[in-house]
């Protein structure tokens, strides 16, 4: 069944066609993988589904619900989540006000509520809290709860964002790249999480340069370059696609 | 922090609230003159001021320069309902922030739909409107002559016509606004406005409505300036146009950034400090304003995040400090003159 699907989606930059008629559908509960080289259009495409960029042309459909052009924070309500390419942590909130601002759309407290601090909204903002805690521990950031976002290390900030983005209880989790700058041994601890959230029931589209963690964890594999699908398979059949190992690696001799 | 060492800490905290709060309800008993209970009331009708600037641009991180205008709009509201209408004074108390909070709305609206610089300058523009309308709409406000002999307020056949029963009535007010602003800053509210502050665009990813938070954090700003400038009008018992200037504006956001952005309590101390200090040295009063521009000038260079502020947020407020600075020189000029 499909949970996402994007029809001739078409990102115009004046002239420069950042996405040209891309066709997608992602499946509930698989990882889709994003791979191109830099510049192809992968995270233009994120930005597009979240609502951060409005498309020059195409249709977004979402369980049914036709998203194109809406706000980005509707298509959060929605239950579309993300994480950025460069970390966007609030830096100046603790790692636990993180991973609660990720939690927003989940909370039903008033201005009414707040102000009068009714028993409902204790009681809500007391779940809410214990619902972060339990995420820092999936994340293993439980000691840094209380620290400043800014001073987390750099692996760990990656971890506070999916720990963030896992707060809203997302349908579909969109990753930008999250293993970039790690280490092997900090990528293949994020991998790990990766399956971990896929058990859950989240499906995930996953963009990712470290082919190690792509080829090992997602399902399916489509290919951009230049803005436009060339390639759409199994990571077996990418990897022996002869397109994309051109696009990769040149043109053969 | 475990759970034992709050229950530990508990009985503590108790005393010192305990105190606090004797040493806060005994101080008209130990005010050696009228006059010092006056300026004592006077910081509490400022201290809703500073939290509302606070609330704006400590937490939603939005500079405005325009509060003055809904201060006035408080006081006009206040005074005029109680005296054309015979509106009671609770009444007229109550709408007084309303429509202060009102207008916060209808201002708040263009301004989500500009960037951050042409913000500042709408709010001042609005400042502005507000200056001229109150000093030339004679049939309403009198213009230049102002409103005299604003009744006290009363509640009920209660009469609050004397300093020692208007600085409880006032101190009543003042902690309950606290309270509510201490509320909203400590709920999700609170967050989405530091979210907001901290990254739009991630705030907005997070499901957060941008628009309504920056709203809520203008109409509820505005809505305490009015309360304020209500509380002013019965105080005086006189509005006029010149209390409510650019100059005005400027004030009310030293007190937030001298007691810190982002914290509560800091609001509080910077009200107590901006308005008691040209008191105390009153032989400087001249000078009131040099000093007041140093004091901003040394605490932007030694310690940005204001008194009560925390360090790691100062980063964040830099900028508009230094905004604040390029303001500031302008404002000096104008309230001298006046």
């Amino acid at each position: 069944m499909a949970l996402l699907k994007v029809e001739g989606a078409t990102m115009d930059f004046e002239g420069v066609k950042a996405v040209n008629n891309v066709d997608l559908t992602v499946k509930q509960g698989e990882i889709l993988g994003i791979i191109g080289p830099n510049g192809s259009g992968k995270t233009t495409l994120l930005n597009l589904l979240t609502g951060i960029y409005r498309p020059t042309a195409g249709r977004f459909l979402f369980q049914e619900h036709d998203i194109t052009g809406w706000a980005p924070y509707r298509i959060a309500r929605i239950g579309i989540a993300r994480t950025f390419q460069n970390i966007r942590l609030f830096q100046n909130m603790s790692v636990l006000e993180n991973v609660l601002l990720g939690e927003h759309t989940k909370l039903r407290a008033t201005l009414w509520g707040v102000l009068f601090r009714t028993a409902s909204q204790k009681q809500d903002e007391a779940t809410a809290r214990q619902k972060a805690k339990d995420l820092l521990s999936f994340v293993d950031l439980t000691e840094k709860a209380d620290e400043f976002a800014a001073n987390l290390a750099y692996g760990e900030q990656r971890r506070l964002e999916l720990a963030r983005a896992l707060a809203s209880q997302p349908t579909l989790l969109l990753l930008d790249e999250p293993t970039a700058g790690m280490n092997p041994s900090e990528a293949g601890q994020v991998r790990n999480l990766l399956h971990d959230i896929r058990d859950i029931g989240v499906t995930l589209i996953l963009i990712e340069h470290n082919m190690q963690v792509m080829m090992g964890t997602a399902e399916r594999i489509v290919t951009l370059v230049a803005g436009v699908k060339i390639a759409e398979g199994t990571p077996k059949e990418i990897q022996h696609n002869e397109k994309v190992i051109q696009a990769y690696l040149g043109e053969e001799e | 922090m475990s759970s034992r060492w709050i229950v530990a800490t508990q009985p503590k905290r108790l005393l010192i609230y305990g105190l606090g709060t004797a040493a806060i309800l005994a101080v008209p008993g130990f005010t050696p003159n009228e006059y010092v209970l006056r300026v004592i009331i006077a910081i509490i009708i400022d201290i809703p001021l500073a939290l509302a600037q606070n609330l704006i641009t400590g937490f939603g991180g939005m500079l405005t320069l325009g509060q003055a205008a809904f201060y006035g709009i408080g006081a006009y509201t206040s005074a005029l309902l109680v005296m054309r209408l015979g509106v009671p004074w609770p009444v007229a108390f109550l709408t007084a922030g309303v429509v202060a909070g009102l207008f916060g709305i209808l201002l708040g609206v263009p301004c989500l739909r500009v960037g951050s610089d042409y913000l500042t300058l709408m709010t001042i523009g609005f400042g502005a409107i507000f200056s001229s309308v109150a000093l030339n709409w004679m049939a309403l406000t009198r213009g230049p002559m102002g409103i005299p002999a604003v009744p006290s307020p009363n509640i009920g056949p209660i009469l609050f016509n004397s300093s020692i029963s208007q600085y409880y009535l006032y101190l009543a007010i003042t902690v309950s606004l606290y309270l509510l602003v201490h509320r909203l800053t400590h709920s999700h509210i609170g967050r989405a406005l530091i979210a907001i502050r901290e990254d739009e665009l991630a705030a907005t990813v997070m499901g957060i409505n941008l628009a309504y938070y920056k709203i809520i954090a203008f109409a509820f700003g505005y809505m305490l300036a009015g309360f304020s400038g209500s509380m002013l009008a019965h105080f005086l018992s006189f509005v006029g146009p010149q209390t409510f200037g650019l100059a005005e504006s400027l004030f009310q956001m030293q007190m937030a950034i001298l007691g810190g952005l982002g914290s509560l309590p800091g609001s509080v101390v910077g009200a107590a400090i901006l308005v008691s200090l040209p008191q105390i040295f009153q032989s400087l009063y001249r000078y009131r304003m040099l000093i007041n521009g140093a004091l901003m000038v040394i605490l932007m260079a030694w310690r940005p995040e204001g008194i009560m502020g925390t360090s790691a947020a100062a980063k964040t407020r830099g900028r508009f400090l230094d905004k604040l600075k390029l303001f500031g020189i302008n404002a000096k000029g104008e309230k001298n003159e006046g």
